[in-house]
């Protein structure tokens, strides 16, 4: 497909939905960025590409339903977020063992980072393998939270997003957001200070 | 863990969280949702219930019920035929003697 950069959203959705299939094609060369920076974000980078072709053909199936084609990114993230708590619900589901265990040398690093007072944690300076193991630990950490908790900490706390615009993603009121997202941060600092304890950390903390 | 402590925790799982790996989706995976795309397409676009029947009959039937409602209605064409009955209201004759 040549140049589409002058074709809008609208009407590339209106080709699609006349019976022009190729015309998804500019939506996906439009949008497969985007989707791709939501999803390596919320899942594992080896499992990206699949869950990237199931959002793109639940939004090609579903295209007939959207409201106002011109939020047509809106609506590609809410099903890109959902997709993921999806993806997250059938992992817990099967009980698959998706991430290793965690060892003292990452409860190590974090309370190294924890009670270093010189620097704010944004500027202070991390290495590659302590970048890692803390990666890592936010892995294990995240999984021990249910699919939609994990989302609304996420979301809210990695990404800034506002209440409302979670709400609107995860198809739940502000309210409820709210309270989730209170509960999910307190679930998982007590997860993170559990596992430093056992290890005979965070006393200094 | 004190306020302070936990501020930093959760600054700290972001920028874990911001250096993780991004993925890069590829042509070639471009071209392979496309083709299940049109494959997506063929299903739901397939002319089953080509002509009238096609607005008629919604799309969920298949063509295997089509045809058993066409095999029902020749059948009792047949039928009304062999005993000279009016059953489809129709009010056929048979002129057996032109055709003999």
């Amino acid at each position: 497909m040549g140049d589409f950069s002058s074709i809008s959203d609208e009407l590339a959705i209106e080709s699609v939905l006349a019976g022009d299939v190729q015309a998804f094609e500019i939506l996906v060369m439009r949008y497969r960025d985007h989707v791709a920076r939501i999803l390596s974000r919320h899942i594992p980078y080896q499992d990206v590409e699949d869950v990237a072709q199931e959002v793109f053909l639940s939004a090609f199936s579903g295209l007939g339903k959207i409201k106002d084609p011109k939020a047509f990114q809106s609506w590609l993230s809410r099903i890109a977020v959902r997709t993921c708590v999806n993806y997250w619900r059938v992992k817990s589901r099967q009980k698959e063992q998706l991430l290793s265990e965690i060892g003292d040398e990452h409860v190590d690093i974090l309370e190294r980072k924890l009670v270093s007072v010189g620097n704010s944690p944004d500027d202070e300076e991390i290495s590659e393998e302590e970048m890692k193991k803390l990666q890592e630990l936010l892995q294990w950490a995240m999984g021990q939270l249910n699919p939609v908790d994990r989302m609304v900490v996420e979301l809210a706390y990695f990404e800034n997003r506002t209440h409302g615009e979670i709400a609107e993603m995860i198809g739940a009121t502000r309210g409820g957001v709210k309270i989730r997202l209170f509960r999910a941060r307190r679930k998982l600092r007590v997860i993170i200070e559990k596992e430093m304890r056992k290890r005979g950390y965070g006393q200094k903390i | 863990m004190d306020k302070k402590s936990e501020e930093r925790l959760f600054k700290l799982l972001r920028r874990a969280y911001e250096a993780q790996r991004n993925v890069t989706l590829s042509d070639e995976w471009k071209n392979n949702l496309m083709m299940k795309i049109a494959d997506v397409a063929s299903k739901v676009d397939s002319p089953q219930v080509p002509f009238v029947s096609s607005f008629l009959i919604p799309r969920r039937f298949s063509i295997g019920v089509v045809m058993a409602l066409v095999l029902a209605f020749a059948t009792l064409f047949v039928v009304q035929q062999q005993l000279n009955l009016d059953l489809l209201g129709l009010a056929f004759e048979l002129e057996q003697d032109n055709i003999l």
